[in-house]
């Protein structure tokens, strides 16, 4: 990224394709969400 | 899907962010090389013979299949969430569970139902989180005994998981040695800066200091060696404070590695300005917490590493009545939204899981609004969290899209920076 660059490297991201919701914590496994504010 | 569908030009202060979501392939392109973008998104036509970078790029992720996320159609079966009671000793001033309050405590017997279907699943992998509705070391004898038979009643091949998200005010020597030795882990609910935790999470009875006595319990957490993680929730009284928070952690809690900064819901201070502050403050803290080995992160920074066809599919949850919803949030029937979310009962034969009531949420958390088809954080966001929807106003929910569109841009951003060093 920068004035005198064309395009940065294409990268490709490590992704899980989930059923879950990002509520859960995806190092535990845990319901870490959002929604534990209590 | 067809790459000319699934690529976005996501414009930032320099240039372009090109992003293929379905494909996980991403860069950041000049002017010049955008056009490229473009007229490939118009014409669908690749060259594939190019010594030009960007069509190398395109062509590239032309050949990557682009997995679409499964559709959820029937409640997890491995996986339970369980509100013992909403008996709390706390009185937090965001409080989901403040319309829920009641004394009734979840029967040994309707749990033992609820425990026994889950581990009659094939799936080895099991799940069972206590959560509130009231903080569940209120109720610590109930707990313990579910632990127990649970363990007693597992089958030797069963992987099975505990948590329990707790206030961290109620622990003792004894209740940490049975977490640690049952290998449970405990996610606190904990704002961190002592007058942001005292004013927004007091005790119900008494005007001690909640930090000082969760302060020192998580000292003991940590004396211990039990798995235990920190999540702050968000408010405009804290909003700028995220990155004295990251410094406090460090400072004080060395074993930490993750810290979870979640906005808080709440329709009286979800507008454009917090969510701007939020994003603002909350990537000052992330990178104070990476230059100290600290994940910052919250729902939204997590999507971007998951795609998901709805947001939440719904958890099986279980509330102190016996009830199962698919959110814990809406646990009670004087919860506005409870009917869309509500969708059993444990009866003395099993958990009675009406598929009508069931797939009238899926229906419910699957709807999606017609911008959401162009949007390049689709696959993220997937229609925003079902909760949100029944308490936010529609303004409060496009502030929202505004929100998720400018974290996962800006997550993106950190990556390509990220591969350039």
């Amino acid at each position: 990224m920068g004035a005198n660059k064309y395009v940065s490297e294409l990268i490709f991201l490590d992704v899980n394709v989930a059923v879950q919701c990002d509520c859960s914590d995806p190092g535990t496994g845990a319901d870490d969400c959002k929604c534990e504010d209590h | 899907m067809e790459l000319n569908k699934d690529l976005f030009i996501i414009p930032i202060e320099e240039g372009n962010i090109i992003y293929s979501p379905l494909r996980r392939g991403v860069f950041w392109a000049n002017k010049e090389a955008t056009l490229l973008v473009r007229k490939f998104l118009e014409s669908g036509r690749l060259e594939v013979s190019s010594d030009d970078k960007v069509q190398q790029y395109l062509y590239e992720l032309s050949k990557v299949v682009a997995n679409e996320p499964e559709v959820k159609l029937k409640p997890s079966t491995n996986s339970l969430v369980i509100i013992l009671s909403q008996i709390c000793n706390l009185a937090c001033t965001y409080c989901y569970a403040q319309e829920a309050r009641s004394k009734e405590v979840l029967s040994k017997d309707k749990l033992k139902i609820a425990y026994d279907f889950v581990l009659a699943d094939a799936n080895p992998e099991k799940y069972f989180t206590f959560i509130g509705g009231g903080e569940p070391f209120v109720t610590w004898d109930t707990i313990e005994w579910s632990i127990n038979y649970i363990n007693q009643h597992k089958s030797t091949s069963d992987k099975v998981s505990f948590s329990i998200t707790s206030n961290a005010t109620l622990f003792d020597d004894y209740k940490i040695a049975f977490c640690k030795e049952n290998n449970i882990h405990i996610g606190v609910s904990f704002e961190i800066i002592k007058n942001v935790q005292d004013s927004q999470r007091p005790f119900y009875k008494s005007s001690k200091s909640t930090f000082d006595v969760i302060h020192n319990n998580i000292k003991r957490l940590i004396d211990s060696g039990i798995s235990f993680g920190i999540r702050s929730t968000i408010t405009k009284q804290n909003v700028s404070l995220m990155p004295e928070m990251v410094k406090f952690v460090v400072d004080n809690y060395p074993t930490l590695k993750r810290l979870h900064f979640e906005q808080v819901t709440d329709s009286s201070q979800n507008n454009a300005d917090f969510y701007k502050e939020f994003i603002d403050y909350f990537f000052k803290a992330r990178t104070i917490g990476k230059e100290c080995g600290i994940d910052v992160y919250n729902s939204i920074s997590n999507s971007v590493f998951r795609i998901k066809h709805c947001f939440c599919g719904g958890e099986t949850c279980i509330t102190p009545t016996g009830a199962i919803v698919a959110c814990h949030r809406i646990s009670s029937e004087n919860d506005k939204g409870y009917n869309v979310f509500n969708y059993g009962r444990i009866t003395k034969e099993g958990l009675e899981i009406s598929d009508f009531k069931y797939n009238s949420y899926l229906e419910f958390t699957n709807r999606k609004k017609q911008e959401c088809e162009e949007c390049f954080a689709f696959w993220h966001c997937a229609g925003i969290c079902p909760m949100e929807r029944v308490v936010l106003s529609d303004q409060q929910l496009l502030n929202k899209c505004d929100f998720t569109r400018e974290i996962v841009k800006r997550i993106l951003i950190e990556r390509i920076i990220q591969q350039e060093k």
